[in-house]
């Protein structure tokens, strides 16, 4: 693939990914700087857009990885802010809703447990990978994500039935 | 009485808890998107140390006038002028490495000297091209542990390196050297660091 087609390819995946990507760093850090951390992984992916994989599920897999990386590396200083971002920010800070008590209950508990651990669960049930996906993205044996996963969902389930018979969920379907 | 949650149950309050994205921040989102893929793809920057030096120092070096002398400076890279009686020397070094988020920076690192000869300046300039320079800046980062820091921190740091070598470079060659104070003899005003990260296809400075 020449470099026009893999810069058309990688415009659009950063299109098609954009919101996923925000709400990757929407639940991990404050919603201030998932808009920079935003700003920082796109333009990350455009000046990479060479490397961009042929594959779709591999080029998901790369944009998370560079996510992850922006994430573990970034600083507050020194960055480029335009109009959009701006307005980014202030979309992710100025909404807020009362979350209900067995879903304030889950994150109380989510935050007791190990923080690879959270990470785990997050990339599992919020962010959609399979645990095959997970343990490439964090870079650990496979064995060790799903044992880890099971202990935390254990964990999750005796830090909440411990808590109260209030976080009983409501609706018992399972959507993205 | 305690209850514990079943699979199902439990599934359900995780995706419920997952924080919800605001309908207009993820359109913004992918505005943002378009907005960094219409981007062309280069990024520069500088970085530069200098001292103010005596109005003694380099006079004999102020032939065509220092207006001229920053003009033309400004014109060519690094495009940053120079205090009255201070040279650049050219070429540049070379210096590049693979910051923390894969990206290469390649950046030109000028030393900047007073009262000096031409002879020293021909042998200033063939320390910037020494062979020493080749893997310096990857290797300065591993040497500094700093493969991981922050881009920024990153960069700073290769900066002051550069400075470092570039005075124990210049002192071999030039043994009167003297760094960064006033003096009638040789003296290293500074450096000037120009760094650009190329996206690898066809960007442009």
């Amino acid at each position: 693939m020449g470099s026009p087609d893999r810069r058309r390819r990688a415009a659009r995946l950063m299109e098609e990914y954009s919101p996923a990507l925000l709400a990757y760093f929407h639940r991990r850090v404050d919603a201030g700087e998932a808009a920079d951390l935003l700003n920082d992984t796109l333009l990350v992916i455009w000046r990479q857009a060479r490397s961009v994989p042929d594959d779709d599920d591999q080029a998901r897999m790369w944009m998370y990885g560079i996510a992850r990386r922006v994430l573990a590396t970034h600083r507050r200083s020194h960055r480029r802010r335009s109009a959009l971002h701006e307005r980014l920010q202030a979309e992710l800070t100025t909404v807020s809703t009362e979350d209900p008590d067995e879903v304030r209950a889950l994150r109380e508990a989510l935050a007791q447990l190990p923080e690879i651990d959270q990470e785990i669960i997050r990339l599992v049930h919020w962010d959609g990978f399979t645990q095959v996906e997970v343990a490439r993205l964090l870079d650990m044996p496979e064995a060790t994500v799903r044992s880890r996963h099971q202990r935390a969902r254990q964990r999750l389930r005796a830090l909440l039935g411990a808590g109260s018979t209030a976080v009983r969920p409501t609706r018992t379907s399972v959507t993205g | 009485m305690r209850t514990e949650l079943t699979d199902a149950e439990l599934d359900a309050l995780l995706a419920r808890a997952a924080p919800v994205l605001p309908p207009p921040a993820a359109r913004t989102a992918v505005q943002l998107a378009r907005e960094t893929a219409a981007q062309r793809g280069w990024r520069a920057w500088w970085r530069h140390r200098s001292v103010r030096i005596g109005a003694a120092v380099g006079a004999a070096l102020v032939l065509a006038g220092a207006g001229t002398i920053t003009a033309y400076e400004m014109s060519i890279p690094p495009f940053v002028g120079l205090p009255p009686g201070v040279v650049r020397v050219r070429p540049a070094i070379p210096v590049k490495y693979t910051d923390s988020l894969g990206n290469r920076v390649e950046c030109q690192a000028y030393m900047e000297l007073a009262n000096i000869t031409d002879d020293q300046y021909q042998q200033l300039a063939a320390i910037s091209e020494s062979p020493m320079w080749v893997g310096w800046g990857d290797r300065t980062l591993q040497d500094l542990g700093l493969t991981d820091a922050p881009p920024n921190v990153q960069n700073e740091m290769i900066f002051h390196a550069v400075v470092e070598e570039m005075e124990r470079q210049a002192s071999t060659v030039i043994p009167d050297l003297v760094i960064a104070r006033n003096s009638d003899g040789p003296v290293f005003n500074g450096a000037t660091m120009r760094c650009e990260e190329p996206d690898g296809t066809d960007g442009q400075p």
